[in-house]
């Protein structure tokens, strides 16, 4: 029993990071129609930063790896400009392509060994309540991502660039013809989709704290699956569609015999297939099945 | 003639190897009722949205006073003052009645005057105060269009663009959408309206444009007494 | 015309013939690249057939591959190697023992089974959601051949594999595959397939079975994903599965890309330039001197280097070196413009 609960609080916490990523790729995708596949970049440069920042006092460290987050984030803004108008299969492979650049610019510069971050790790430590022991970053994650997703909630749903980011989400075309500067809108959202890297970056850079040129890698992939799973078109599927793939990993990983874990990779992306098979719109989308856009 | 407020002039515009709109020119006076009528696939709607900037014309000009329109963005020429109230009216669904009329002030010049403006649409349209926290799907048609409107009007346009108003709605419905316009109209408000509905279309407006295959083939006054063999001639030509 | 339309086929054919001949007067380590350079070149013509007709995205075709190439290395790693460093594997696989060209035909078989099985499930998906299910195959495909002994040497490295892919069958079979993917261009159902890819709905309406036109596609270009994967093993003599994971999968991406997503010729061309470049990179990360210069770059800057001109096209050219078309006569009145793909 204590094992459950132990396995629910630890998915929650990869839950709510998971969560963050997906948003942060969902915002993008909303207003751009884009996935990108360079976010995990994103990621991976908040985390070198927190890398290089080493000796510098923690609230700076922060600030930075967000200031670096951001400004990567509003560099491929402008990169992908040319992409607001091409297919579907050139705007894919042309993140995968900045991705790849980005990781081989990272292997250049650091190597691929991977160095120690060393960022807050005393959250490392645990507490215990009632024969469960909890870090204090699962705490933290979760605390955190669920900050971080209300923020973001608060501003789609109340302010002006939250409303004028959900018009552009849901029909672009329309929203420029009320007066919605698209161009604004789309920078917003890639600004967001860098803070929440620079947070991804940090939760993580406590729990796995070696920068390597995949670090980042390794995060969209997962919750690029849930974005899918969820469903892309509304940032609530997407968000929720993150968290359930992140919780779904510690829970098959927990649950799984030992020797099989090493194929959940198969088991996740197994998933993802029979989800765009059967719900391409995304599991969590109501309403009726849309026709396909792309 | 005073200062047309918009002027188009020899506009051209393609759509790969099909020529939509060629050589179009007319000009609108201030506060002006214009109707664009003519048969499906003749450029009216191509027209519209050539103005506001979602289609490049190849070659000729849309003017708003002095200022040249080509090449601009779609939000912007709504910012100058241009408001569109698209065809299928592109209210969305699944955000409130309130929401969807928050979303025209963004097209706004000026930011005072906005509770003025907020009260006239309201009177003229009690529906979109009345049901202001619905989710906007679920009007009916003839109240998803006057949300629609509504939507354009809040923008404080000096000139409105109509693109098949009526389309979908019930004949009741529709005497009720003229009678608003004409509210519109006092306003001192320019209308450029494309309708499927020629006849009522020629009867409301100052003036009817007649395109087909791209071109105006017609003008009717709208004081003038209209000949149906005229106009059917010049729908599907002679 | 009819020399017009054969030289659609005759000038990539003369391209990599000319490319062979002249590796095969090169030695050492540069002579390597040059095989290297042409079975890379056979993985994009393959994935040409699936992507250039269909227009879809492909990010699994290096599943076959990497299956191809573990078959045809556990099929020709002598029995008692495979006894000894590869003890866990299916009791059939340490018994088979295959010629060098059997293994290629096993190769390109399981390459061409596997894309079926693969295809009667995804084809169903375009666009975005397509890209993405591909993705999942060659994720999949990896975590099970990285962690699955029985089939494969797992974390291991398989081999040795015979290095029989020297310049006479690096040639062979990139000209071959040209030669399979010009015939099946010609054919009504890539017709249809074309037609599809530039007009979704009217195809539909006008019969085509854009699903099974897809699938057929999809398992041809599998089976010579699987047949250069072979290749690829004969050249190595030794693989492993990351060699055949993401980064190749960018690269030949890349070259597709490069030389214009829709043609052979782009296909041909898009390989063999960026092929060589990266040959030509390689080389100079292990410091020689390139036509009297000595070059030291550090290593890693091929991909950075690669990645930035890939980067670059489908920003600024996005139909690639060629546009996307055919080769044209070169004797034509100029000013015409060739057809498209």
């Amino acid at each position: 029993m204590t094992d459950l609960i132990q396995s629910l609080v630890d998915g929650v916490a990869l839950g709510s990071l998971y969560a963050l990523a997906a948003l942060g790729i969902g915002l993008v995708f909303g207003v751009m129609r884009l996935i990108n596949f360079a976010y995990g970049e994103v990621i991976t440069a908040a985390a070198y930063t927190l890398l290089l920042t080493k000796d510098l006092n923690v609230g700076l460290r922060i600030l930075l790896a967000v200031a670096v987050a951001v400004a990567l984030s509003l560099v491929m803004e402008f990169v992908f400009r040319p992409l607001r108008v091409a297919t579907p299969a050139t705007m894919l492979i042309t993140t995968f392509a900045v991705s790849f650049l980005l990781q081989n610019v990272a292997v250049l510069w650091f190597g691929t060994q991977g160095e120690s971050i060393g960022f807050l790790s005393d959250l490392n430590r645990a507490f215990e309540i009632g024969g469960i022991r909890i870090r204090w970053i699962t705490l933290v994650s979760i605390l955190v991502g669920g900050a971080f997703l209300a923020a973001i909630a608060y501003l789609l749903d109340r302010t002006d660039i939250g409303l004028q980011m959900r018009a552009a989400a849901s029909d672009f075309t329309t929203a420029r013809l009320l007066g919605v500067r698209a161009t604004r809108v789309i920078i917003f959202a890639f600004i967001l989709s860098g803070v929440l890297a620079a947070v991804v970056a940090m939760m993580l850079a406590v729990q796995r704290p070696l920068a390597t040129p995949t670090f980042g890698f390794f995060v969209v992939i997962p919750a690029l699956v849930g974005v899918v799973v969820g469903g892309l078109d509304r940032l609530l599927s997407a968000t929720i569609g993150g968290f359930v793939i992140g919780f779904a990993t510690v829970m098959l990983s927990d649950l799984l015999p030992s020797q099989s874990r090493v194929f959940l990779n198969s088991v996740l992306f197994g998933l993802v297939i029979v989800v765009l098979l059967v719900k391409p719109n995304g599991l969590f989308l109501r309403g009726a099945a849309t026709a396909e856009r792309l | 003639m005073g200062e047309a407020v918009l002027q188009v002039g020899e506009l051209d515009v393609w759509f790969g190897p099909l020529q939509a709109v060629r050589k179009l020119s007319f000009a609108l006076q201030p506060g002006e009722v214009v109707g664009l009528v003519g048969p499906n696939g003749a450029g009216k709607s191509t027209t519209l949205l050539t103005i506001m900037g979602m289609n490049q014309p190849t070659s000729g000009s849309v003017r708003l006073g002095d200022r040249e329109l080509v090449g601009l963005s779609p939000e912007t020429i709504a910012q100058l003052g241009i408001a569109l109230v698209p065809e299928g009216r592109r209210i969305y669904a699944e955000f409130t009645v309130a929401e969807n009329l928050r979303l025209g002030t963004f097209g706004r010049r000026q930011a005072d005057g906005l509770e003025a403006d907020l009260a006239w649409v309201n009177s003229l349209f009690p529906i979109v105060d009345e049901f202001r926290d619905r989710p906007a799907g679920q009007l009916s048609g003839g109240q998803q269009q006057q949300l629609a409107i509504a939507r354009a009007l809040i923008a404080r346009p000096q000139i409105l663009l109509l693109d098949e108003p009526s389309l979908g709605l019930a004949p009741t419905i529709v005497d009720g959408l003229f009678d608003a316009l004409a509210e519109i109209r006092k306003r001192g408000v320019t209308i450029l309206m494309v309708e499927q509905r020629a006849q009522l279309t020629a009867e409301f407006a100052d003036r009817s444009l007649v395109m087909r295959g791209g071109e105006i083939v017609l003008t009717l006054a709208g004081d003038e007494p209209l000949d149906p063999a005229q106009i059917a001639s010049a729908y599907f030509g002679a | 015309m009819a020399a017009r339309r054969a030289w659609e086929l005759i000038g990539p054919v003369l391209l990599v013939a000319a490319v062979g001949f002249v590796g095969s007067l090169t030695s050492g380590s540069m002579e390597f690249q040059f095989r290297s350079v042409l079975v890379i070149a056979t993985i994009v013509v393959a994935l040409h057939v699936f992507v250039g007709n269909s227009g879809v995205i492909s990010f699994g075709h290096v599943s076959f591959v990497v299956l191809g190439a573990i078959a045809a290395g556990v099929a020709t790693t002598p029995a008692e190697i495979k006894a000894r460093s590869l003890s866990e594997l299916f009791p059939f696989l340490l018994d088979l023992q295959l010629s060098n060209i059997e293994s290629l035909v096993l190769a390109a078989v399981l390459g061409g089974v596997f894309a079926f099985l693969v295809g009667v499930p995804i084809m169903r998906l375009s666009g975005l959601q397509a890209g993405i299910a591909t993705f999942a195959v060659i994720i999949i495909t990896n975590n099970v051949f990285r962690n699955w002994d029985r089939i494969g040497p797992a974390a291991r490295a398989l081999g040795p594999i015979p290095e029989t892919t020297g310049f006479l069958q690096a040639t062979i079979g990139l000209v071959l595959v040209i030669v399979v993917a010009y015939g099946y261009q010609r054919t009504r159902m890539a017709r249809m397939l074309r037609a599809a890819r530039e007009d979704p709905a009217a195809a539909q309406s006008s019969g085509v079975n854009i699903y099974r036109q897809r699938l057929l596609a999809f398992t041809l270009s599998g089976a010579m994903a699987g047949l250069s994967g072979g290749l690829l093993a004969h050249l190595l003599g030794s693989v492993t599965t990351e060699v055949v994971f993401l980064d190749l999968t960018f690269i030949t991406l890349a070259m597709l890309v490069v030389g214009g997503i829709g043609s052979l010729w782009g296909a041909v061309v898009g390989a063999l330039s960026i092929a060589g470049l990266n040959a030509f990179l390689a080389e100079a990360e292990r410091e020689v001197g390139v036509f009297g210069f000595d070059i030291d770059l550090p290593s890693g800057t091929r991909l950075v280097v690669l990645g930035i001109i890939m980067a670059a096209v489908l920003l600024f050219r996005p139909s690639g070196l060629t546009g996307g078309r055919e080769l044209s006569w070169p004797f034509a009145r100029r000013g015409r413009v060739a057809p498209g793909g």
